[in-house]
């Protein structure tokens, strides 16, 4: 009867054993939604980056990504995000995340929430809605926040370029 | 035989009724009313004679008594010992709960798997991805920490804060 007992209470807090981003815990139905595109790159991804000799791989870049398991992106475009963004914000503060700087930008609501006390945190979310988009992403691992800051300043990188680059499924 | 008559079945039915005939005028009349044609008043007594005979042929199968010992026979008593009840409600609960797991796992099966599953099979196209990503972040926060200072530069004017 215990092997039974232990069974079943196993079975019950199986899918709590799981971390996950706040994407796939929160926003699991709009990954479905054919309106929305999503990305999801795996803890199996990152380790294969880590180890791969990549061309051109900046150092600070790949020691963020060594310490990363997993980055998940959600976007819709053509319709407005804002109620999206204000049910994501009900939803993300319930959800105990934290309110990490708040900006408005060619008339774009922009958020950053992070999970985990510190400079270094365990997850990283960015949340952009506009009249005629929404997007969200979040990475999950060890993200030291001042290295993720710094790395506009070392690298030419455009952000904006990005979003071309989001696939559908 | 067949000459008798009325009055002389009137008489054996009569002896016939008090038990008193004898095996050679039981088959006398027997054979009277064996007739197709018989005297109306007698008609209803052809039954006593005509249905004895055709019941004869009537016969006991021969699995009569098996069937019979059968319905007599008690259906045997189960009896559950806790050991086994136990036992069978275990098992009741174990498929409950496997048929609960099941349609829990086919729910969720359809969004989990795909939400699991990597977009980029190419390592370098899912490296692209993650810089990019990570690029949007740090320079979002970039301007971010612009615009703080912006937003605090009138403050700088009234000499409050000082900036570099």
């Amino acid at each position: 009867m215990k092997w039974f007992l232990s069974l079943g209470l196993s079975l019950l807090f199986l899918p709590l054993f799981s971390q996950d981003d706040a994407i796939s815990k929160h926003f699991n139905a709009y990954l479905s939604d054919a309106q929305f595109k999503s990305v999801y790159v795996s803890p199996k991804m990152f380790d294969v980056i880590a180890t791969s000799d990549i061309e051109k791989m900046d150092p600070e870049v790949k020691a963020l990504i060594k310490k990363l398991r997993g980055l998940r992106v959600l976007q819709r475009e053509g319709q407005s995000g804002v109620a999206l963004y204000q049910e994501a914000n009900k939803k993300l503060s319930a959800a105990k995340y934290d309110e990490l700087m708040t900006l408005k930008e060619n008339g774009e609501q922009i958020r950053f929430y992070t999970m985990g006390p510190g400079k270094t945190v365990q997850e990283l979310l960015l949340m952009v809605a506009g009249p005629d988009r929404f997007l969200m992403l979040t990475m999950v691992g060890e993200i030291d926040l001042n290295a993720v800051a710094k790395l506009s300043k070392n690298l030419n990188l455009q952000g904006a370029g990005y979003l071309d680059k989001v696939k559908s499924r | 035989m067949e000459a008798i008559n009325r009055q002389q079945i009137e008489v054996l039915l009569q002896r016939y009724f008090e038990a008193e005939t004898d095996i050679q005028e039981e088959r006398q009349l027997k054979a009277y009313f064996q007739q197709e044609t018989i005297d109306p008043a007698f008609e209803k007594y052809r039954n006593l004679f005509t249905l004895t005979e055709s019941d004869r042929h009537i016969e006991i199968s021969d699995d009569f008594e098996e069937k019979l010992l059968a319905s007599i026979q008690h259906t045997p008593v189960v009896r559950l010992s806790i050991r086994r009840v136990m036992a069978i409600a275990a098992s009741i609960t174990l498929i409950l709960i496997a048929g609960w797991w099941g349609m829990y796992r086919t729910q969720t099966d359809a969004t989990e798997s795909m939400a699991m599953e990597d977009t980029y099979e190419d390592p370098e196209e899912a490296y692209r991805q993650v810089t990019a990503a990570l690029a949007l972040m740090s320079s979002t926060m970039d301007k971010g920490q612009q615009m703080t200072i912006q937003s605090v530069a009138p403050a700088q004017e009234l000499g409050v804060i000082q900036m570099n």
